[in-house]
């Protein structure tokens, strides 16, 4: 096979699982576009009606507003305790990483359902009254997201010579949080920000906990978009496809910011 | 006066001594040498006087303050790592001001202290780039301006060649020396390599196994050595104990006998040799390999192995594996250990 030909059948193979993958997201913007799709082969007229009963929806907009907050808040914490508590770990206490290493693995390991279970045993009762409230969420997101992040922050130290660094920073002067502030972080800044992505895309979409743990309460997106069974399809629809283009231009946005 | 003294310093590590009771002076504008094989304990001396590795017993002094239980933010110390540890999120220029710039020095003062060191180096024109566009020999360089430029009393220098390859390295390793007499700057090199000892020091100190064995000038490091250790370590000593020294002199010798290589002759007919040398002693090449300059032999005499090295003078002074010669040794440059 030439050379150009042996491009074309590359170049078709990739168009073609593209294609697969976006099937169903593009079924669903058509489906979400529809007027009328039931009895007919093809449906009855187009419209915007559903985004436009969706966008003007104040419970949506609360919903959402809800599930930004929630992450973003969570991310900000998360990166607060986590990173620091990574670094310690990592340069003054490598002894302790195993430990740290098994505490990653316990969101994955239990499943939602289960530790919600727990989580609402330890939280429905005075003196911790969380149950409902969106601060059990925050807790509970800070362990979802502790894992992506400590990976990501403990990789990058690994790749970076820290110890040598710290030892050269501390010789010209700089104090330990000088060197972390100057040096080690604007190092695994790439590393962290990707992982704060993960989680953030992992976070917005979280369902389980949002409903056991906050229900009602406190609504997110995806407890909205669950209690919206019941509408139209097209409806849910055009909520799905509204969900996908929030996550993706935040991602989009936040990729080119960290350029 | 940056004059540095060790007192009974020592250091453990949970089960192993590292080091026991060592005690040194090293004097104002001194390049001083910690030599030895590796694990001998140099690296963590020179860490301790850093300030990075707490010391368990003895004192450190610099100049007049005793430095013992200083941080190292405050010895006033600059240190250039093997790995040479450049700050990668900063350019040449920003990692040469990081010193300066925690001191909070003026702009303007900054940037001059950072163009004149960074000229001393011969890396003016890379101030912009980042480490990870340099070469290893070019990084090094803006290690050790970096560790100059915030004035220190003393260098320290890990082991800063032994990731570059041999012809930059003898570049680097003059280059280190000429800045280093310029600045009449105290200096302590560690290295395992000992030609590198050799062409940089003022004095080394010969360490095996936590312990100083030998702490002499280069010249009579090599020529006098005053043990086994030193003498195996520092060349080709051929060194032999009594039994094989007998065998080789045809005399009674009491004690191990260190004969360099280059202090035996190939015996030549129409040369006179004085009282200096001993008897020809009949003897036949094992092997040899070509150095450069020298050519190194190894020698069978008296069933005593020898190592000889022959300046590369004469294409027609080259003896086969297997030939039959007669040696001379200058009896006046072995050492009895």
């Amino acid at each position: 096979m030439s050379t150009k030909r042996a491009m074309a059948y590359h170049y078709s193979v990739t168009c073609f699982i593209y294609f697969l993958l976006l099937i169903p997201l593009l079924a669903t913007l058509v489906y979400s576009l529809c007027d009328q799709w039931g009895a007919t082969i093809l449906p009855s007229g187009f419209t915007f009606k559903w985004y436009i009963q969706l966008w003007t929806d104040p419970r949506f907009l609360t919903a959402l507003y809800h599930s930004m907050t929630l992450a973003v808040g969570t991310l900000i914490l998360s990166a607060v305790l986590i990173v620091p508590c990574v670094f310690v770990v990592f340069y003054y206490y490598p002894k302790l990483d195993t430990g740290l290493n098994i505490l990653t693995l316990l969101p994955f390991a239990i499943p939602p359902v289960v530790s919600s279970v727990g989580l609402l045993q330890l939280y429905s009762d005075y003196p911790l009254l969380l149950t409902g409230t969106p601060w059990i969420l925050v807790g509970c997101y800070v362990g979802i997201a502790l894992p992506f992040i400590y990976r990501a922050v403990n990789n990058n130290l690994r790749a970076l010579n820290v110890h040598d660094l710290m030892d050269a920073a501390r010789l010209l002067g700089a104090s330990s949080t000088q060197a972390f502030f100057k040096l080690i972080l604007p190092n695994i800044r790439k590393g962290l920000m990707a992982s704060l992505f993960l989680s953030f895309s992992f976070l917005i979409g979280e369902f389980v906990f949002a409903n056991l743990l906050a229900g009602a309460n406190f609504e997110t997106l995806q407890v909205y978009l669950y209690n919206m069974q019941q509408n139209s399809s097209h409806f849910t629809s055009a909520l799905v496809i509204s969900y996908f283009s929030i996550t993706l231009i935040l991602t989009l946005l936040a990729t080119r910011f960290n350029r | 006066m940056n004059s540095v003294a060790i007192s009974h310093l020592t250091k453990r590590f949970t089960e192993k001594t590292v080091f026991s009771d060592i005690n040194l002076t090293i004097q104002d504008g001194e390049f001083f040498t910690l030599l030895g094989p590796s694990g001998c304990g140099k690296s963590t001396l020179l860490r301790c006087l850093a300030g990075l590795t707490q010391v368990d017993n003895g004192t450190i002094q610099l100049g007049e303050r005793d430095i013992t239980h200083l941080a190292p933010q405050k010895r006033d110390i600059g240190m250039v790592f093997q790995s040479y540890a450049l700050f990668p999120n900063l350019t040449v220029r920003e990692n040469v001001a990081f010193g300066l710039r925690i001191q909070k020095l003026d702009t303007k003062q900054i940037k001059q202290r950072v163009d004149d060191i960074l000229a001393l180096v011969e890396l003016g024109e890379f101030a912009e780039r980042y480490p990870h566009s340099l070469s290893g020999g070019q990084r090094q360089r803006v290690a050790l301006a970096r560790s100059l430029v915030v004035r220190p009393k003393m260098l320290l220098l890990d082991e800063p060649l032994s990731a570059l390859d041999a012809r930059i390295r003898k570049h680097l390793r003059q280059q280190i020396c000429a800045i280093q007499r310029e600045l009449k700057l105290t200096t302590v090199f560690v290295t395992h390599d000992q030609e590198e000892a050799l062409t940089m020091s003022d004095r080394i100190a010969l360490m095996n196994e936590g312990k100083i064995i030998q702490c002499d000038p280069p010249e009579k490091l090599y020529i006098e050595p005053s043990s086994d250790f030193t003498a195996r370590f520092m060349g080709q000593y051929n060194v032999l104990d009594a039994d094989q020294a007998q065998q080789l002199f045809k005399e009674s010798y009491q004690g191990s006998l260190a004969i360099r290589p280059e202090s035996i002759y190939v015996f030549e007919d129409n040369r006179q040799y004085d009282e200096r040398f001993s008897e020809k002693i009949a003897a036949t090449v094992k092997s040899h390999q070509l150095l450069g300059s020298i050519i190194r032999y190894q020698l069978i005499a008296n069933n005593v192995e020898l190592t000889v090295d022959l300046l590369n003078r004469h294409a027609e002074r080259l003896f086969d594996v297997g030939s039959e010669l007669s040696i001379l040794i200058d009896k006046s440059a072995m050492r009895h250990l």
